[in-house]
């Protein structure tokens, strides 16, 4: 039996044991530490084999650290002392800055051109699959290039995403402007009415939902 | 009793009413409560709005007076500097550079923050509203709240309620995979006992626009019906108006659930009008021929449901 083990140790340490057996040695060592001279042994000379160099480490260096851990005193984040009115109003417009920043980044990142997060790129394609089978039997309109055009020329543009490169329909996540037919324009302006015109491009006033019931 | 202690005084009965009997109120209840604030309170702040991959931040002011006449006053902090004021049927525009000025008016009373139905008990069909527990919005404690739609035709919302006033911090408006389409975001917020209602003497050097003077007709006139409507969404109004820098009548139609509004166009068809689908932000469009017609229809719900619209839309008196 204890030959066998020791072959086995052996064969751990040169890699040669598969997954079932290196545990099931693992846990019979842990049983049987005087095998741990042993396996320290082997592991000496496979070193000194391997990199003709042996730097002995003390049977105990382990317990040792261990032990030191054991005894470290527990540290508690030290609390801050309360933050007064005027620092807390600065941290406010601060957090407040971050957030915007944040909300900016996130437009710009999405308006880099064709660079887009994977997980966007999921989800475009989740939506997609959402819009179902029906929405994308639906053919483009190829005169919508040249709509677009005229609308561009008019300067009556709008930012707005039209599956130009793909047939099939995507959500607008502000990555793939394009201006908008002033039909549409003019449609969009009467339905949302909060977007206004100077005869330059329609500018949004605000809001972010819907109407309400009278 | 000073309008705004008044106003105040009921909105705070109102609340202490709602929330005595549980302790913890429910989201309901809530926005129930913020809606009644942002009617009834005076308050002003900075807002940022991001929508369209646009970020606009402005000064908002929200007056009430006596009466209860409201007004609501955005002042643009980038330019082109602009100042619009929103009384109860229209939007005024004022370019200070350019000294034009644009007014719109509006058959309907709406918000530039977010409009909510008076009524949310109409809604709860439709939408579910979750407590989706606290979070603070630049230091101010707020309440979370989540409207789902029960089905796929409408996105979702949240929003941020302050826990003091009751007023919307924050809000976002979701597309199906929670991914946010639009929002808005208070950096700051204070709650006066009045502000003044700005009232506009124009000087003959301003030039002066009017558009969309707008009648509301009724929908019985339309030479349209729809018959795909989702369960919820009921005629707002509706009117025939000049469009395309044109003498021509389009007709339009405009529905609304409470929360998600969709447009309904009729107009003459031409011959390079198609079938078109397309997306900006939160906002699809789906437009088609209709005999001799072009409908388009358009609103901030995903694209299945102005396809859904659209299809059951059809021209009165016809077997289409």
């Amino acid at each position: 039996m204890h030959d066998d083990l020791q072959i086995k140790i052996s064969q751990l340490i040169d890699n040669e044991l598969d997954l079932d057996s290196s545990l099931f040695l693992l846990q019979q060592l842990d049983q049987q530490p005087e095998f741990d001279k042993v396996f320290r042994k082997y592991e000496s000379i496979s070193q000194a084999i391997k990199t003709e160099v042996y730097l002995p480490l003390s049977a105990d260096f382990v317990d040792q650290v261990c032990q030191q851990i054991k005894n470290e005193p527990t540290y508690l984040i030290p609390r801050k002392k309360r933050i007064k009115r005027a620092l807390a109003n600065i941290t406010a417009v601060a957090a407040s800055v971050a957030a915007v920043t944040v909300i900016v980044m996130q437009g710009n990142y999405f308006s880099s051109g064709d660079v887009q997060p994977d997980a966007l790129v999921v989800a475009e394609n989740k939506v997609a699959e959402l819009n179902g089978a029906a929405d994308s039997k639906v053919p483009y309109n190829e005169t919508n290039a040249a709509a677009d055009e005229t609308a561009a020329n008019d300067n009556q543009t709008f930012a707005m995403v039209a599956g130009s490169r793909s047939k099939q329909i995507r959500p607008d996540y502000g990555s793939r402007l394009q201006p908008l037919d002033p039909r549409f324009n003019n449609y969009l302006q009467a339905h949302s009415g909060d977007l206004y015109s100077t005869g330059a491009p329609y500018q949004a006033y605000t809001q972010v939902v819907g109407y309400g019931h009278e | 009793m000073s309008g705004f202690v008044r106003v105040f005084a009921l909105f705070g009965l109102f609340v202490g009413g709602c929330f005595a009997a549980e302790n913890k109120p429910d989201a309901e209840q809530m926005l129930q409560a913020m809606i009644n604030a942002l009617d009834g309170l005076n308050y002003q702040g900075t807002i940022a709005f991001y929508k369209n991959n646009q970020l606009d931040t402005m000064k908002f002011y929200h007056a009430v007076s006596d009466k209860g006449v409201e007004q609501e006053r955005l002042l643009t902090l980038n330019s082109p500097i602009r100042e619009i004021v929103l009384d109860a049927d229209k939007v005024r525009c004022v370019f200070l550079d350019s000294r034009k000025t644009i007014i719109d008016h509006w058959p309907v009373k709406h918000s530039f923050l977010l409009d909510l139905p008076k009524n949310l008990n109409e809604l709860n069909q439709y939408y579910l509203f979750i407590n989706a527990g606290q979070g603070e919005i630049a230091q101010l404690p707020a309440y979370i709240i989540d409207i789902k739609p029960k089905d796929n035709l409408r996105y979702a919302r949240k929003i941020w309620i302050n826990r003091d006033s009751f007023l919307p911090l924050k809000f976002e408006l979701l597309n199906q995979n929670g991914f946010p389409l639009e929002q808005a975001i208070f950096t700051d917020l204070e709650i006066k006992d009045s502000l003044p209602i700005v009232e506009f003497n124009d000087d003959q050097n301003t030039e002066i626009r009017h558009i969309h003077r707008l009648k509301k007709l009724p929908f019985e006139q339309a030479g349209f019906e729809v018959t795909n409507m989702p369960g919820g969404f009921v005629p707002v109004f509706y009117t025939r108006r000049p469009m395309h820098g044109t003498d021509q009548l389009i007709d339009h139609l405009l529905l609304s659930d409470g929360f998600s509004s969709v447009s309904v166009y009729v107009e003459q068809y031409k011959k390079d009008m198609g079938t078109e689908q397309r997306s900006l932000g939160a906002i699809n469009l789906y437009s088609r021929r209709l005999d001799q017609y072009q409908l388009t229809v358009m609103g901030d719900v995903p694209a299945r449901t102005v396809r859904y619209i659209a299809d059951g839309v059809m021209l009165r008196n016809s077997s289409d």
